[in-house]
């Protein structure tokens, strides 16, 4: 049994994987009801369940239908990926708990690290993991060390994720937006936000 | 007929006033602003200018807060169509076909065309507001439960007329939406579902960060990896206007658009919105070449665009005529007036005509500035998009995180951007589509909420959705819609197998 | 920092005090918000922050008598972990009911309630709420038994009153009483021990005869547990101040809410204290949690 499209093979197999945890979820916390006087696991349950169905059907049809177009998957990561980035973030989450520090900086650290990771490993995903870091590093970087740096990680970060990286250009921008940013939305708007870190305020 | 000549000429009289005016033009500017920021929406500058809406006249505040909210749904559209940002909710659907419209040259035209679609539109609903006003809101009230969850299963069935690309996934895609939707407090039982213990999950996941993640981060991702493709894009830029032939296709459109909208709209939760996705999705229906749907057909802009204004304006009706609040805006327009010590409801109208007709004449004069205001920055907007990508999408990632992380102080929500990030670029390269889950993810709380207090207030009686006359009809209507949708996927299928084995 | 969304009434009362306050203590006071968790979030960040005086929160009934009894993993102490300054708000709940409803005093209401058990439908804006709550005291007390609708918000539960869809509510004042005052629906009584001035003709529940009955929908200014005295008592100074300014006041009336007879920090603690425990007995006995 040949899979005909690799996209909907992996796309059944994404539903039915999420169908069947927002089932079991439900089912095991929440109460039913009956029909009539519906709890709040009723609704989720069907839904997962039919998000599993269709999940089979899709893939079903992934390795017995021919499909139009080029379906073989273009992600230039894979599933053991996946599994060491989940790993690494589970670990920092565990040591935060036992050392003390608290979640965001086990959230910072860990994406920093498959930062790192995927431009030496997995040159190819870099856009999406860059990009995707910068704006995490942002949100988090934001309280302690205030608008200015947090910015500066942004657009630093997510332009090193393109294709041209010229350190001058992105300074220059980097410029032009944070000085924007602070007349229009601190000023301007008066959004509440620390511009540098708290060791200096 | 007399009466209302009458009562528009008290309106024009006080919102032609230059006071009033600067207001409106104020109001405009800021919603256009706000709109074009992803992640800042009217809610939020609205509640922050509340304050100072206090030194002035009722009517002046009025004006300038219903500026920002019609000008935000402006603003709205043209992130949609240059970035693949929707600025609001019913700004989704113009993502589909305004960006894939700008990605081939046409961005001018997409913005014109949504510009002069939402101007047509708002001054067809303000004429509806002048003339039939209460009449309408008497129709708003007929709706209750079992008729909003008759008229979402509509809506979530017209929806998978907006996939094009394979059906069964697009209906995947809806249920996944529906799934993520209900994450957080359940309305009817109190009990916070799948959050995990995370409190921030209590209130469910923010509309606006699913859509800035899965749309914009999503593209961005996508953008950068296409390198090559990237450079056509901004240089392949033609006229700024539409062409004859355009305008010969979309005015149908934009009529129809305007009549859904003008009916949605007036329904007080969720009207409005559905009435982007619904013009959508009745354009594609009625279309001779609905294969051109996604990848750039100019009545994909002008139809939702027209809708989302014309809802927009109807969405005033019930807060104006029986003082209830159609959605978090309109609340707070009340609490302005509350604090005015104007009371909404019912006598607003008859005891300060001034101020129901003055509202009124001012959001057509509103919808004018609009329109003066932005078809000139269509130029500069088109000017924006030659910019090179490696310059604009960081900038476009800032505007993002800004207003993401301004939503409520908290880097969890950029988090959760990222996250839906990660899986709209996953769903984009499995073929997935992200347009249908989002209407699940907005609808499926609605449904559900719908769903059983429709049972809790028949009492178990599930007959209820047939015997009640509108959900009836929309339950039938569904039926059909359904046979018709199915049909032809159907018969394609069984071709298909035909073909294998034989 | 306002534990909920900008644009409601706690955050649109902090902003109106924020003015009168900075002129009062010569410091700017910027208000920020932090919503989520039903004003959990918020109130939990101010709890756990120094307590310099600078960070404050508008501690309201949800978050601090509600909430602790409904959230089975609560994360801070509504009385030991708070400074309370100053109440700023209190506003009375009415009972309203739809005008097809054949009762025009709450002894009618008793009465038709008693004849057809589980027939009439009663509306909230959410599980928890202080219009379920005053609901299901109602009941309690009244020995009726009556369907709960939770609605998201009040203002989709007043909608569906006024078509008819539920037959009544306990709203608070100041959103019900354009409806009442247009003829949309009809109020039976108020949920406070006193009279309303707004609306001097309608009975209090204790006169009607339900009793004890004195529930109304407050905030207030609060800062962390530790906070100096000589700083909270210069707040509570700056907080009275303010409200003493007459435009405050008049913005106050419009919001339904008399100024408060609380006015020092330690009959505010108190008052928190005693809104915990009839709240703490309430929830468990309407059987409310969120899970």
């Amino acid at each position: 049994m040949k899979i005909k499209s690799q996209k909907d093979f992996w796309s059944g197999l994404m539903f039915i994987g999420s169908g069947l945890f927002f089932m079991v979820w439900a089912i095991t916390h929440y109460q039913m009801g009956t029909a009539v006087r519906m709890g709040p696991a009723y609704f989720p349950a069907v839904l997962g369940g039919l998000l599993g169905v269709l999940g089979v059907f899709i893939l079903a049809e992934s390795v017995m239908m021919e499909p139009e177009g080029d379906k073989t998957l273009a992600i230039p990561f894979n599933i053991i990926d996946i599994l060491i980035a989940v790993a690494i973030y589970v670990a920092l989450g565990f040591g935060a708990h036992l050392i003390g520090f608290s979640a965001d900086w086990a959230i910072i650290i860990g994406t920093l690290i498959i930062a790192v990771l995927t431009i030496m490993y997995r040159p190819n995903a870099k856009g999406l993991v860059l990009i995707t870091a910068a704006t995490v590093a942002y949100g988090y970087l934001m309280k302690p060390l205030g608008l200015v740096l947090a910015t500066a990680a942004l657009v630093f970060i997510s332009a090193f994720g393109g294709h041209e990286f010229k350190w001058r250009e992105v300074s220059v921008l980097y410029i032009i937006l944070i000085v924007f940013s602070v007349l229009v939305f601190v000023k301007g708007l008066t959004l509440p936000f620390p511009l540098w870190p708290e060791y200096f305020s | 007929m007399e009466q209302i000549l009458h009562n528009l000429v008290i309106g024009f009289g006080v919102a032609v006033t230059p006071i009033h005016l600067l207001y409106a033009l104020i109001g405009c500017l800021l919603g256009t602003l706000i709109g074009v920021l992803p992640g800042i929406g009217p809610v939020a500058t609205i509640a922050m200018l509340l304050p100072i809406t206090f030194n002035l006249s009722p009517v002046a505040a009025l004006i300038m807060l219903a500026g920002i909210y019609y000008g935000a749904q402006y603003g709205g559209s043209t992130t949609a169509i240059l970035v693949n940002i929707p600025g609001e909710s019913s700004s989704v659907v113009t993502c589909l076909d305004g960006y894939q419209m700008a990605r081939q040259g046409r961005a001018g035209p997409a913005l014109a065309v949504a510009a002069l679609g939402s101007f047509f539109a708002g001054c067809v609903a303000t004429l509806l507001i002048a003339v039939a006003a209460p009449p309408l809101a008497e129709v708003a009230l007929k709706f209750g439960p079992a008729e909003y969850f008759s008229l979402m299963v509509f809506g979530l069935i017209a929806a998978t007329v907006l996939a094009h690309g394979s059906l069964i996934k697009a209906i995947a895609m809806v249920v996944w939406g529906l799934l993520f939707g209900l994450v957080g407090t359940d309305v009817n039982s109190g009990v916070l579902r799948f959050t995990f213990g995370v409190p921030e999950l209590s209130d469910g996941i923010g509309f606006v960060i699913v859509a800035m993640g899965m749309f914009g981060t999503a593209e961005i991702v996508a953008n950068i990896e296409m390198k090559e493709h990237r450079e056509i894009f901004t240089s392949k830029v033609k006229n700024l206007w539409p062409t004859k032939d355009d305008f010969k296709n979309c005015w149908a459109s934009v009529l129809r658009g305007t009549a859904l909208g003008s009916c949605l709209g007036i329904l007080p939760g969720g009207g409005a919105l559905l009435a982007s996705f619904g013009a959508y999705s009745l354009e594609k229906k009625v279309s001779k070449h609905p294969e051109k749907f996604g990848k750039g057909a100019i009545e994909g802009v002008a139809a939702p665009e027209s809708a989302n204004n014309a809802g927009a304006q109807t969405s005033f009706i019930p807060m104006l005529t029986l003082g209830i609040p159609s959605n978090a805006v309109m609340a707070l327009m009340i609490g302005a007036l509350m604090i005015q010590g104007i009371a909404p409801g019912p006598q607003v109208m008859n005891e300060k005509p001034e101020l129901f007709w003055g509202l009124i004449a001012s959001m057509w004069v509103g919808n004018l500035m609009l329109v003066v205001l932005n078809l000139p920055l269509i130029g500069m907007w088109v000017k924006l998009l030659t910019v090179p990508y490696r310059y604009l999408y960081p900038s476009i990632l800032v505007f993002m995180a800004i207003g993401v992380y301004s939503l409520s102080n908290n880097p969890f929500d950029v988090l959760i951007m990222g996250v839906f990030g990660v899986l709209g670029y996953i769903c984009a390269k499995l073929e997935c589509e992200p347009a249908p889950m989002i209407l699940g993810f907005i609808l499926g709380p609605l449904m559900e909420e719908n769903l059983r207090r429709a049972m809790l207030l028949s009492r178990g009686d599930p007959t209820v959705f047939f015997t009640k006359p509108i959900s009836a009809g929309f339950m039938i209507a569904s039926i059909i819609l359904l046979v018709i949708v199915a049909l032809p996927a159907i018969r394609k299928k069984r071709e298909e197998v035909f073909v294998e084995e034989g | 920092m306002v534990p909920y969304a900008s644009g409601g009434p706690v955050d649109l009362s902090a902003r109106l005090i924020a003015a009168p306050l900075q002129q009062g203590l010569g410091q700017p006071v910027v208000v920020e918000n932090k919503p989520g968790a039903g004003g959990n979030i918020g109130a939990e960040f101010v709890a756990k922050s120094a307590p310099d005086g600078y960070t404050l929160v508008m501690g309201a009934i949800a978050t601090h008598a509600i909430n602790p009894a409904l959230y089975p993993k609560f994360p801070y102490d509504p009385v030991r972990d708070f400074r309370h300054i100053a109440l700023l708000v209190q506003v009375p709940n009415v009972l309203v009911v739809n005008t097809d409803v054949a009762a025009r005093s709450v002894a009618d209401l008793i009465r038709l309630a008693k004849a057809q058990p589980g027939r009439l439908d009663f509306a909230s804006g959410s599980t928890g709420s202080t219009g379920h709550l005053a609901g299901e005291l109602f009941k309690q007390l009244t020995g009726t038994y009556m369907v709960h609708i939770p609605y998201k918000g009040a203002a989709p539960a007043m909608s569906d009153l006024i078509a008819g869809r539920v037959q009544l509510m306990f709203d608070n004042l100041a959103s019900a009483l354009p409806h009442i005052q247009a003829g949309k629906v009809r109020a039976l009584a108020v949920t406070t021990a006193r009279r309303s001035t707004f609306l001097p003709d309608l009975p209090t529940l204790e006169e009607a005869g339900v009793r004890p009955f004195d529930l109304t929908t407050w905030w207030g200014l609060m800062a962390p547990a530790g906070t100096p005295q000589s700083i909270v008592d210069r707040l509570a100074a700056a907080a009275r101040r303010a409200l003493q300014a007459p435009e405050l006041r008049e913005r106050w009336r419009a919001m339904g809410s008399e100024p408060p007879a609380i006015t020092t920090p330690a009959e505010f603690t108190a008052f928190v204290e005693r809104e915990r425990q009839l709240y703490a007995v309430l929830v468990k006995r309407a059987g409310a949690t969120i899970d």
